[in-house]
């Protein structure tokens, strides 16, 4: 059973702490892919977008 | 009433939190233009927002109950579920299994897929039926695990509790339906941010509070050997550790949720990225909350029998609904004002989160794959979005009514497998043989969607409507056992149809 308590143990420690670490790596970097994400977007002509999402109008032909 | 620090402070926390949640909802309508803006957010994910949003509409608040319940009714032998998804999120991230020939196939929801790979518009319908009413039975108890936590956490009545739910539902519908897939991203990781700063102080608040040896010999008081090895066949058991694996795979690779982020990627190198990376994720999602469910095990073993979790021998309640409620009154008993509230605003916004996604998901696999191609693709985008409105309404009403109707009877972890797997089991043996076996034909897909539809035998009411569940028991077969046995029946269906009839040259139904 120690080998099980142990296990658990250090497995609960070392993904809490990679787990903080990438909290504070994606919470920065997220923020900067929103913005270029939103840029993005907003960029995108009406026709463009129309022409990538219907992707069923091929499907059809 | 249960004891709880919540304050008028940390219900102002909650209400700006909700309501600045609905504000990015509406602000982001300016950006959607079409119907692939409003689903995959116009395919312009990148690896840190990748990770936070595949994270964050993963963990929450109903992941958070029912791990924490198997932590309650388990002990430390429930962290082999969150190594079980980790190791298998890594091994698909790793591999690109199934989800990288997705992403490049350039499908946007897995029945789309049957189309493309199989020719055959009505296996599409047909696929994407099963999975729309797996996914909404799914998220069925959804509702009333949220009920059960606000109610735990902040100590008011639970019938007005559900009164506070609905409304949230509401709110969920008026950002998901005008803001679409950009709302459901941006809201998954303002909640990434908040509930992991949370969990990650409560985790290190409880340790301090109870102490890890304390927390080791309780649960060797409580279970003894069977709290710490998941694999004792008295306690957890061999099989359901595969099953959980199983599960892991699925939850990354076959879960519609998880592929619309793969699909909603940039590039095939961020797909893999994500899901490397995210492996820490779907592992950490079992293993905090099922942590404080550990916690508020031996905090309430050691207060003695004063308290609804333990019968007077001193075992754990049997009762479901009453493990559940563990966690949040843990929660409300722990924590200081202000970092309660910000835990519950957390919570509460992982709740909406994981409502979007799920709602956006199913509404529009039933726009996508149902309607659209019952109409022979020939309705408008404005149509599709409407129709997705619609059904996110409609899905919404019915969660409600389902969430108030139905008997849980198990763990809320075990109902969601179950109900999940109606779809999944299929659509495995589809998508595994189908993007890795030329052979695999029309014929054999559909063999495993009918197939799979069998595990809606491990729910309780439909054993007790079949008059199995005495059968059943009888037998020690438990539901991860049909599940298994339905999925590997579905592969090997699949096979056989596929040899006995193989697609022909020319079909009908093709493309």
């Amino acid at each position: 059973m120690n080998g099980w308590i142990n296990f658990w143990g250090v497995l609960l420690l070392v993904t809490l702490v990679i787990y903080a670490v990438l909290v504070i790596y994606v919470s920065i970097g997220g923020l900067s892919d929103i913005r270029k994400m939103l840029r993005s977007l907003s960029n995108k002509s009406r026709d463009g977008s129309e022409i990538e999402e219907n992707s069923d109008s091929e499907l059809k032909s | 009433m249960l004891e709880t620090n919540f304050s008028a402070l940390d219900w102002a926390i909650v209400g700006a939190y909700l309501v600045g949640t609905v504000i990015i909802g509406l602000w982001v309508n300016r950006y959607i233009k079409g119907m692939g803006e409003f689903l995959v957010a116009g395919r312009s994910l990148k690896t840190r927002l990748g990770i936070a949003t595949m994270i964050g509409s993963e963990l929450g608040l109903v992941t958070a109950m029912f791990a924490a319940q198997k932590g309650f009714s388990d002990g430390f032998a429930a962290f082999h579920i969150g190594l079980m998804a980790g190791i298998a999120t890594i091994i698909v991230g790793l591999t690109g299994f199934i989800v990288v020939p997705l992403r490049r196939m350039g499908v946007m929801t897995i029945p789309e897929y049957y189309q493309k790979r199989f020719g055959s518009r009505n296996l599409r319908i047909l696929g994407g039926f099963i999975l729309a009413v797996a996914g909404i039975l799914n998220m069925g108890l959804f509702l009333k695990a949220g009920a059960i936590f606000v109610s735990g956490i902040t100590g008011i009545n639970e019938d007005a509790v559900k009164w506070v739910m609905t409304a949230m539902i509401l709110l969920v519908l008026i950002y998901t339906c005008l803001g679409g897939m950009i709302s459901v991203i941006i809201t998954d990781y303002v909640q990434f941010v908040v509930l992991s700063i949370g969990l990650l102080v409560t985790c290190v608040i409880a340790v301090k509070k109870i102490g890890w040896s304390t927390l080791v010999k309780g649960v060797d008081a409580i279970y003894s050997d069977q709290g710490f090895n998941p694999l004792i066949a008295e306690g957890i058991g061999g099989s359901y550790v595969v099953w959980m694996f199983f599960l892991g795979v699925i939850s990354c690779a076959v879960w519609q949720t998880a592929v619309m982020r793969a699909c909603a990627a940039e590039s095939v190198e961020v797909v893999k990225k994500m899901y490397i990376w995210s492996s820490l994720g779907f592992m950490i999602r079992f293993l905090i909350p099922q942590f404080i469910g550990i916690c508020a095990l031996v905090y309430f073993f050691d207060l003695g029998s004063a308290q609804p979790f333990f019968d007077e021998q001193g075992q754990v309640s049997n009762d479901s609904n009453v493990t559940m409620k563990a966690m949040p009154v843990f929660l409300g008993q722990l924590l200081p004002v202000g970092l309660l509230g910000i835990v519950a605003a957390g919570m509460i916004a992982a709740f909406m989160s994981t409502h979007d996604t799920y709602l956006l998901c199913w509404a529009s696999v039933l726009t996508e794959d149902v309607f659209n191609p019952l109409k022979s693709f020939k309705m408008s985008n404005r149509q599709r979005i409407r129709m997705t409105r619609v059904f996110l309404i409609l899905i919404a009403a019915f969660l409600v009514m389902w969430g108030l109707w139905y008997p849980l009877g198990q763990d809320l972890w075990d109902y969601m497998a179950v109900s999940g797997s109606i779809y999944f089991t299929g659509a495995f043996a589809i998508m595994m043989m189908g993007l890795y076996w030329n052979k695999a034909s029309v014929v054999g897909a559909y063999s495993a969607l009918i197939i799979g539809t069998f595990s809606v035998l491990g729910l309780g009411p439909v054993q007790e409507y079949f008059s199995l569940k005495e059968f059943f028991n009888r037998n020690g077969i438990a539901a991860h056992h049909i599940g298994l046995t339905v999925s590997c029946l579905a592969i090997v269906g699949m096979i056989i149809m596929s040899v006995s009839f193989p697609n022909k040259e020319t079909s009908s139904e093709k493309i």
